[in-house]
């Protein structure tokens, strides 16, 4: 999927989230409120596979469209508020309150947010972007790049910059090329460099700057593939995050013990729980017998 | 290409439009529903971050999507209890109305 047609299904799917989002706490009957948020729910899912989360769209879509939804919408039906019984919202002191705070919640994140340093979510990795974007071809002629001549000689950002210093100055790597001079070479080397760029904050910064040339046969293309993908997602979450996996599912079964106590009968009574729900008198009764 | 900044803003929007809802709304369901909402748009804001973390720190691969997923749990095991004790609130006192609990207790 190329880059145009991303930011296209982006630009749409995060219309439509904010939008519904809008709709759900406008909306005064629930169930239309559930509507619209089954709606945020599945853009959600988009945003989440245009990130390169494909497992996580999934279960966006199984957990919270199909399972959360759907309880939501159970306990909508069974209540089965009259529109005369829906609690009448505050009034415009009240809105405008509730508006003001919110308000202030999103301007204080929009400063925040606007005044980082923030790269783009790119394809593909970035040192293999950054070598596409200045054609970076002969390793051992160039001299050394200072930061501020990466970001002038090459339009990047701040922190684009920084993670392009330690291979810019290695070995002086960094060098304009015409595309079809180097289409061949390209191909090996964006691998090798790739893995260099990502590797900068464990041990590759030390092995950059030594003198062991760094061997990994895999191009940035195939650790790309492997990014995101349900398979690298299921080897992780089994392996090295195996214990926040069985916590989750401890809690979610706390929960769902919880649920079933909260919403047992209790023992003296023997009818049915379903239908009776709403007549007033059974919930006095009821009553009675928690009393 | 989209950039980090957009998909936090996003999110931004989206937590913004829960706390909105949480504060102004009475009605527990929608409030249960802004608290939804609210979760989603932290996780939105834990798979873009994530992505872009790993760009530097490949060995972290996954962590914020493993975040989100915890938070989907969380957000589940939420969802249960709340309709749970508003279905009991229901079956007591007929109202689904949060002022009307405020009173209860006089």
């Amino acid at each position: 999927m190329n880059d145009f047609v991303t930011t296209l299904l982006f630009g749409a799917s995060a219309t439509v989230s904010a939008v519904s989002s809008l709709l759900v706490v406008t909306r005064r009957n629930p169930i239309y409120a559930a509507l619209n948020l089954i709606i945020l729910f599945g853009s959600m899912a988009v945003n989440f596979w245009l990130l390169g989360a494909e497992f996580l769209g999934f279960m966006q879509l199984l957990v919270y469209a199909g399972a959360i939804m759907v309880l939501y919408i159970f306990v909508i039906m069974l209540i089965n508020p009259r529109d005369d019984r829906l609690p009448d919202e505050g009034g415009l002191a009240e809105r405008g309150v509730a508006a003001g705070v919110a308000v202030l919640v999103f301007g204080l994140l929009f400063t925040a947010i606007q005044g980082a340093d923030l790269i783009n979510i790119k394809e593909k990795l970035p040192g293999a972007v950054a070598l596409e974007d200045t054609r970076v071809a002969a390793l051992d002629e160039i001299p050394r790049l200072s930061r501020d001549e990466l970001k002038e000689t090459y339009g990047l950002s701040e922190s684009e910059a920084e993670m392009a210093l330690p291979i810019a100055s290695r070995d002086g790597a960094i060098r304009v090329k015409a595309r079809e001079a180097v289409e061949t070479q390209y191909r090996e080397s964006v691998g090798k460099l790739a893995i260099d760029f990502t590797q900068l904050n464990s041990e590759g910064v030390r092995r950059l700057h030594g003198t062991e040339p760094i061997v990994d046969t895999r191009t940035a293309e195939e650790i790309w593939e492997t990014h995101g993908q349900t398979r690298a997602f299921g080897l992780s979450m089994f392996g090295k995050h195996l214990l926040v996996f069985e916590l989750a599912s401890v809690l979610v079964l706390i929960a769902i013990v919880g649920a079933v106590h909260m919403s047992l009968r209790p023992r003296r009574r023997r009818r049915p729980a379903a239908g009776d729900a709403e007549q007033p008198s059974s919930a006095e009764e009821q009553e009675a017998a928690h009393v | 290409m989209f950039s980090l900044k957009a998909c936090l803003f996003l999110s931004s929007i989206l937590f913004s439009a829960g706390v909105y809802g949480v504060l102004a709304r009475r009605n527990i369901l929608v409030v249960l529903m802004s608290l939804e909402l609210m979760l989603n748009a932290v996780n939105l804001a834990l798979v873009a971050g994530g992505r872009v973390f790993t760009y530097t720190n490949p060995e972290m691969a996954h962590t914020g999507q493993m975040f989100a997923l915890t938070v989907i749990a969380v957000a589940a095991a939420e969802a249960a209890i709340g309709l749970s004790i508003l279905l009991l609130i229901w079956r007591r006192w007929q109202t689904i109305d949060l002022r009307d609990l405020c009173r209860m207790h006089s």
